[in-house]
């Protein structure tokens, strides 16, 4: 097995891309409106807090691990070039993501913990933040969970990034283009017909509600309990990452 | 010593049945030829062989265990080939440092000789180069990765004459510093006709002969004369092909003679490989006989 050098390989290779989409966030973010400011001769209205508040920086790590999750076919026709097993591609390449994840949460709850919330005076920086930190009384119990709540909800993005990436690549790409324009127009007319149908049912959906509270781990008190959902998150990760799995053994050149 | 076997491999795209049933045996330290027409499966065989696409069944094994999933058997297969499998945006050196990282070693001291003789700048990007660097790089890396079995499909694609014939010259040096397996897959018959010491011709799918190339070629005959008496000669033998100058008749004979005699207004020689390829592949009468 050459898990460690591929692992290595795509490590190196990605990396540059997680730097580079930090300073394309960085200069978007703060850089482009300063200048903009001084352009337009406004620069009394530019705040640095206000954009802080307005901002969703930490979003941007989960967009970008689902945009790169769905880019693996690339990387597959140089690694089969070279000897290298599908097996050996998928187990190097979740190792490579997991890293990512551990970087990018780190950085993200750094930055929210350490410079958002002291300058906006602000604490809810994420759904964990939001609905689930009064769960906790002891302030390091809450950050160990924030981490692991936040790392599972970026697994899920870039598992969900990976399935969609690993399924499209399976196609040409003419059928490529067919599904990314047919999948969401066939989806979202079944989501108007569902919800239509629901709401003429006498059901009114009671249990869809009562499975998202579990879910959820809503409480009157308005203190919601994250364990259901952390156990939620777990079992569709472990799903997806069978379906990726099945999806890379599937990889092949492709006639183009 | 490693043997690389293909086992009833069958392919479809569509309806169209690429390769029926093909089985072959490449032995190491050898060169063969891997000859066929446009769309007779070449470049699917080779692509089933590494792995890039998968077989409708039968199956490809080095050393009796199955390349699929195995890291171990295909890190000593390289497949060179037309499609482009390596990052444009990278240079040639970027590909060459991570070639070498996932082989664990380069033979950067040919690499860096070839490029200089091909007049190959490794600075450049992959993305940037002429059809014809391509190839060369691509034969480069072909050379210098430490495989057994390195299978080129159509290697000098894009090749001017003299790169062409620098090419088959560094590809007898190479197998003469460091024998190994080499496939090569190609129109060019002559060209490498003397280079390779067995052919296997596909056709329409099918394995149509595969043969040392000395076998092959004792059992071709040229018979020419006048008609009449080149017919009543070559009369149930098994001609492939005919040509006429003339009065004067060559009949092609694929096959061993009989003790018959040879009338005196009659000479017989050998006819070379692309002549055999071609009367094999036209289909014409009697080619089917030597299906192997």
């Amino acid at each position: 097995m050459k898990t460690s050098q591929i692992t290595k390989y795509l490590f190196k290779r990605q990396i540059v891309i997680l730097g580079e989409m930090y300073l394309v966030t960085f200069a978007a973010i703060y850089i482009l409106p300063l200048l903009l400011s001084l352009i337009t001769g406004t620069l009394h209205d530019y705040s640095f807090v206000r954009i802080l508040k307005t901002s969703p920086i930490t979003g941007f790590f989960s967009f970008f691990m689902f945009v790169i999750a769905t880019l693996s076919y690339e990387n597959f026709k140089f690694l089969i070039q070279n000897g290298i097993s599908r097996k050996t591609f998928f187990e190097a390449q979740i190792t490579v993501y997991g890293l990512f994840i551990l970087i990018g949460n780190t950085v993200n709850l750094v930055y929210n913990y350490l410079i958002y919330t002291p300058m906006t005076n602000r604490d809810t920086f994420n759904i964990f933040m939001t609905a689930y930190a009064k769960f906790f009384s002891n302030g390091i119990i809450t950050v160990i969970f924030n981490f692991i709540f936040s790392a599972l909800t970026l697994v899920i993005m870039t598992l969900i990034g990976m399935t969609i990436g690993s399924f499209l690549s399976l196609f040409s790409k003419t059928w490529q283009r067919i599904l990314l324009v047919a999948t969401p127009i066939i989806g979202g007319v079944t989501m108007i017909y569902i919800i239509n149908a629901l709401e003429t049912s006498s059901l009114k959906m009671t249990w869809v509600e009562h499975f998202a509270e579990l879910i959820l781990g809503y409480h009157r008190s308005g203190i919601y309990n994250p364990f259901p959902m952390m156990a939620f998150m777990l079992l569709i990760s472990v799903i997806m990452l069978a379906i990726v799995r099945y999806l890379f053994s599937k990889k092949q050149l492709k006639r183009e | 010593m490693s043997v690389l076997e293909v086992s009833h491999v069958s392919k479809s795209f569509g309806s169209k049945n690429v390769l029926q049933d093909v089985s072959l045996t490449f032995e190491e330290n050898k060169i063969y030829g891997l000859l066929g027409r446009n769309g007779a499966g070449k470049s699917t065989l080779l692509n089933i062989m590494t792995n890039r696409i998968f077989a409708d069944t039968g199956e490809v094994k080095i050393d009796s265990e199955r390349i699929n999933d195995n890291d171990a058997k295909l890190g000593l297969i390289f497949l060179m080939s037309e499609v482009n499998l390596y990052p444009n945006g990278n240079t040639l050196n970027q590909i060459v440092a991570d070639t070498e990282l996932i082989y664990g070693s380069f033979n950067h001291q040919l690499a860096e000789r070839l490029a200089k003789e091909f007049d190959l700048d490794l600075t450049s990007k992959f993305g940037k180069l002429s059809t014809g660097y391509n190839s060369i790089f691509k034969l480069i890396l072909a050379l210098c990765v430490p495989v057994k079995f390195v299978l080129l499909d159509e290697p000098v694609l894009g090749l001017d004459a003299n790169h062409r014939e620098m090419f088959y010259s560094e590809l007898i040096q190479t197998y003469t510093d460091n024998p190994r397996t080499f496939i090569i897959s190609t129109h060019l018959i002559e060209e490498v006709a003397n280079l390779i010491s067995d052919v296997i011709v596909l056709d329409e799918g099918r394995i149509m002969l595969d043969q040392p190339v000395e076998d092959v070629l004792a059992k071709t005959h040229s018979v020419v004369g006048p008609q009449k008496d080149v017919d009543a000669y070559t009369k149930g033998l098994n001609v492939i092909g005919h040509d006429n100058m003339g009065t004067i008749r060559v009949n092609y004979v694929y096959g061993d003679l009989d003790d018959r005699r040879l009338p005196d207004t009659v000479q017989l020689s050998n006819f070379d490989l692309q002549k055999l390829f071609i009367f094999l592949t036209n289909q014409f009468e009697g080619s089917r006989h030597y299906e192997n």
